[in-house]
């Protein structure tokens, strides 16, 4: 069983402030880890360390108990906005993973049809990519990142540029594209219902420095595999409680 | 006193004032320069008509028109419109090929390097402001009268526009982009090919826009010395020997030319780059 350890690790940027102090995560894949917490909570920066965009200044972040060195191909990453290779086709930018592993012309071009079809974007492999619109970018930016098929799915506030109609169908494409891939998914968003929606396990940060202050294990997103649907699920008590218990750990820190 | 009252109703009406306005900004502005254009070729041809300059300073647009069919036809100074323009193109084509070819490594060093851009700078820097006619003696002492000397002159011009926007196009790779090739399982050297590089591309073309402008301009200069063919040629000859419609004629056919490089390029951004600005 796969498993990525951020162990003890804390951040700091130079000269700055302290962004991350002392956190410690893991995440196995299969599951569906979401991190919540206001803005400058580090959550962002907890991803980059995951990517290994950035090392850490303290601790470590190890893959199967080996530390990593930098961004690799186990670990895809999808990124708020997008960041799409306009001078790529959509099919190109969905099989830049495989191209960059050496995988031939022909496979490429059926890979990056799959993964297209996956997030519903049949018949736009040859568009440009700036001909599409921004919930299609952002679908595009899953299809390359499951294309290179990556043990963990990184996702920093994938959703957070979309409106509420396209963000609402993001999020069950996500659980299904999860449920299919058999991926560890690290998910990043301010979003309370999004987390509560998608995740298997939610992880509650505060700032100042940056920090773990609650863990909770949720299963609304099974109930959603299973069949119920996301308005049911969404208006049910039990998700409501949910949410405001959440929302009371999100804020607590801020009143005290 | 009706009329006062009607005005102070009617003065609080501003923003039914603004729309004309804004629609006379959209008045096409190619109309207007189409216009211009006319006008001064019209005072040129009254001012020719009625004699007001001696045809010496001003020849008649008539004049200058015949001038333009008879040179293209029978040649000034040896050489025809067509051989002198290919003689001044092809110079500014090879110095241009020069420029990209040491100009883009030398740009992506500054742009990607703090020891390139450490080495580069302060080199291009130096040139960048020198004009083409204070180096042209030396380049003539250290390489001769010959085409190679005119085409150096002209790469020198051309070197640092370019280099300066590749530098700025390799600067400003998205980190994001790097950061997804990277997370895609990127080398060193895929990610070059694959991100920087492309990345760089709208702007290095920018850089050769300027470039062919520049060039062009210093053109005439590079072809003050020894020069047999050329439209920079052309115009010193015909000045020396005051034929002063062949002057005008040369002078307009840079200008259309300039105008037609700069066209050219936008196609090629076009067709190379069709994404720029666009994501």
């Amino acid at each position: 069983m796969a498993h990525l350890a951020i162990e003890s690790v804390s951040l700091r940027y130079d000269d700055g402030p302290q962004v991350l102090g002392g956190v410690s995560l893991d995440l196995r894949d299969g599951e569906f880890l979401v991190v919540v917490g206001r803005s400058g909570c580090g959550k962002t920066s907890l991803l980059n360390l995951a990517a290994g965009f950035v090392p850490p200044t303290t601790g470590r972040v190890a893959v199967n108990g080996v530390a990593i060195t930098g961004p690799g191909a186990d670990r895809a990453v999808v990124f708020q906005d997008d960041a799409l290779f306009p001078w790529l086709s959509t099919a190109e930018n969905v099989a830049l993973g495989p191209r960059l592993s050496g995988i031939g012309k022909a496979e490429r071009r059926r890979i990056a049809e799959n993964q297209l079809a996956i997030v519903g974007l049949e018949g736009l492999a040859d568009r440009p990519i700036w001909r599409l619109s921004g919930g299609q970018r952002q679908r595009v930016g899953l299809a390359r990142a499951l294309a290179a098929r990556p043990t963990f799915l990184l996702m920093d506030e994938p959703l957070g540029a979309l409106d509420a109609m396209t963000r609402e169908a993001m999020q069950e494409l996500l659980v299904e594209v999860w449920a299919k891939s058999g991926a560890g998914v690290l998910l990043i968003t301010h979003g309370v219902e999004e987390a509560l929606f998608l995740a298997t396990r939610i992880v509650v940060m505060a700032p100042n420095p940056g920090r773990i202050v609650k863990t909770l294990n949720v299963d609304f997103s099974r109930r959603r595999l299973a069949g119920e649907s996301a308005r049911s699920i969404k208006s049910s008590r039990d998700f409501v409680a949910m949410r405001e218990a959440l929302l009371d750990a999100i804020f607590e820190r801020e009143a005290a | 006193m009706s009329l006062d009252l009607a005005e102070a109703v009617l003065a609080p009406d501003e923003p039914t004032d603004h729309r004309p306005s804004r629609k006379r900004g959209a008045v096409p502005v190619r109309l207007i320069s189409f216009a211009t254009l006319a006008v001064l070729l019209a005072a040129w041809q009254v001012s020719a008509s009625l004699a007001l300059v001696p045809s010496l300073f001003l020849p008649a647009p008539a004049a200058v028109f015949g001038q333009f069919v008879a040179v293209a036809r029978d040649g000034f100074v040896d050489a025809t419109l067509a051989q002198h323009l290919a003689a001044s193109l092809g110079r500014v084509f090879a110095a241009l090929t020069a420029a990209i070819v040491v100009g883009v490594p030398i740009g992506f060093a500054i742009g990607a390097s703090p020891v390139g851009r450490g080495i580069f700078d302060p080199l291009i820097e130096i040139l960048r402001p020198i004009p083409p006619l204070a180096y042209l003696p030396l380049v003539i002492i250290w390489f001769g009268i010959g085409e190679p000397s005119k085409i150096l002159i002209i790469a020198i011009a051309m070197l640092a526009p370019i280099v300066i926007a590749t530098a700025s196009g390799v600067r400003a790779v998205a980190t994001d982009r790097l950061n997804a090739a990277r997370a895609l399982g990127a080398t060193r050297r895929q990610l070059v090919r694959h991100v920087v590089l492309p990345s760089a591309l709208p702007s290095v073309l920018t850089g050769v826009r300027i470039a062919l402008g520049t060039g062009w301009s210093t053109l005439v200069a590079a072809e003050l010395v020894a020069a047999s063919r050329g439209l920079g040629f052309m115009i010193q000859s015909a000045a020396q020997f005051l034929v002063t419609d062949v002057v005008v004629m040369g002078i307009l056919v840079i200008a259309a030319v300039a105008f037609a490089l700069e066209a050219l390029i936008r196609l090629v951004e076009r067709w190379l780059v069709p994404w720029a600005g666009k994501a």
